[in-house]
């Protein structure tokens, strides 16, 4: 009797044990307060950019360590890659796309994949992208198109600086025509 | 036991004569605990390496066959369960993070899709940790099963000398010719 009342109650404090385990840190996993930050970031840098709004669209990014990486679609030739480390830089590019075209528009895949560092400071953000941006009054493109169509991959790094996350790098992986067409069955 | 009792006993009748032996006897009866150990025993390292390789096969080694099955129901429970879990969790941390990313300004949303998934994640820990808590355990039962399979074997195998020693007996008599002594089995 008192044997198998010892078994049940270690069985029972074993379960009352186990049921407690998983508050535990989950390694690669991003815990909603990281997450609902870095969605913001990234929400912030689509709206910024879809309104046209210079300054939001810079706030999303740190100044310190930036990097911006582009392939140019061509993810095999590194000759032509488009790459510059100053802010002032993106700011400037930024500002010569919103005079040249309106009406831009960001699809931005859901969710991103997210993985973040052991120290949590750090988080790789990726996710895949199409926009679509018409052309000003008073502005041309070249052939006569009255708008830009671009598709790719986007990876972010993330810094968490004074408990806050923005953009430190920005690597561009855009698709080429052909891959375009592939992407979307066309 | 029987040993020292047959000893003692062919050392006082000298001159005794044997009754016949039954000539077909089953072949535990006529074992010696030592035979019995050679023939029947199990090694308690190996069913607990047997048990390590893969749980269960340790109890079904020692003749423990319902602990057998009921470990590897239990472990095989457990993976199955925490495989679903795993499932389950991988699908509600993906609608968290879709969520996060479409509504990323409903702070108290998001937190209660973490909390969602993070049950499973909860319950998948706990199959995992009750998978390798009855596999420890089937080790050790596997080890301290062997043993007492060991232990009861030998035990029945003196319980048998024993009866087989209470059917000896002594049986003098005399006849006009001769006077004998000697030792009687019964069968």
């Amino acid at each position: 009797m008192f044997s198998t009342f010892a078994k049940v109650t270690g069985v029972l404090i074993l379960l009352i044990g186990f049921m407690g385990c998983g508050d535990a840190e989950k390694v690669g996993q991003v815990p909603p307060e990281e997450m609902l930050q870095i969605n913001k970031i990234l929400d912030r840098w689509r709206q910024g950019y879809e309104t046209e709004d210079v300054n939001s669209y810079i706030g999303t990014f740190w100044e310190d360590g930036f990097l911006y990486v582009s392939d140019m679609g061509t993810d095999g030739d590194k000759t032509d890659d488009l790459e510059f480390d100053d802010i002032r830089q993106e700011r400037d590019a930024a500002t010569r796309v919103f005079e040249k075209f309106q009406d831009i528009e960001i699809e931005l895949s859901v969710p991103p994949e997210i993985s973040m560092n052991e120290d949590g400071n750090q988080a790789e953000v990726r996710n895949h992208y199409r926009i679509q941006l018409f052309i000003s009054d008073g502005h041309s493109l070249e052939g006569g198109f009255s708008g830009v169509y671009a598709e790719g991959d986007n990876l972010f790094i993330f810094e968490k600086r004074n408990n806050e996350w923005r953009i430190v790098e920005w690597h561009d992986e855009a698709f080429n025509e052909e891959e375009i067409r592939i992407a979307n069955n066309l | 036991m029987r040993f020292l009792l047959i000893t003692s006993l062919l050392l006082l009748s000298p001159h005794a004569s044997y009754a016949q032996e039954a000539e077909n006897g089953t072949a535990a009866e006529q074992q010696s605990p030592e035979t019995v150990e050679a023939d029947n025993l199990v090694s308690p390292i190996g069913a607990m390496v047997r048990s390590a390789i893969f749980p269960g096969w340790g109890q079904f080694y020692s003749r423990g066959y319902i602990r057998g099955s009921l470990t590897i129901l239990g472990i095989g429970g457990s993976v199955v369960g925490a495989l679903l879990a795993q499932q389950s969790f991988m699908n509600r941390y993906n609608a968290y993070a879709t969520y996060a990313s479409l509504y990323p300004n409903d702070d108290q949303g998001v937190l209660a899709q973490y909390e969602f998934a993070n049950q499973r994640y909860k319950l998948r820990t706990f199959f995992m940790y009750t998978g390798i808590g009855i596999w420890v355990y089937s080790l050790i039962d596997s080890y301290v099963g062997a043993n007492f399979y060991n232990a009861t074997t030998l035990m029945k195998s003196i319980e048998q000398d024993a009866k087989d020693i209470e059917k000896l007996g002594i049986e003098v008599g005399a006849t006009p010719s001769r006077l004998y002594f000697g030792i009687v089995k019964t069968f």
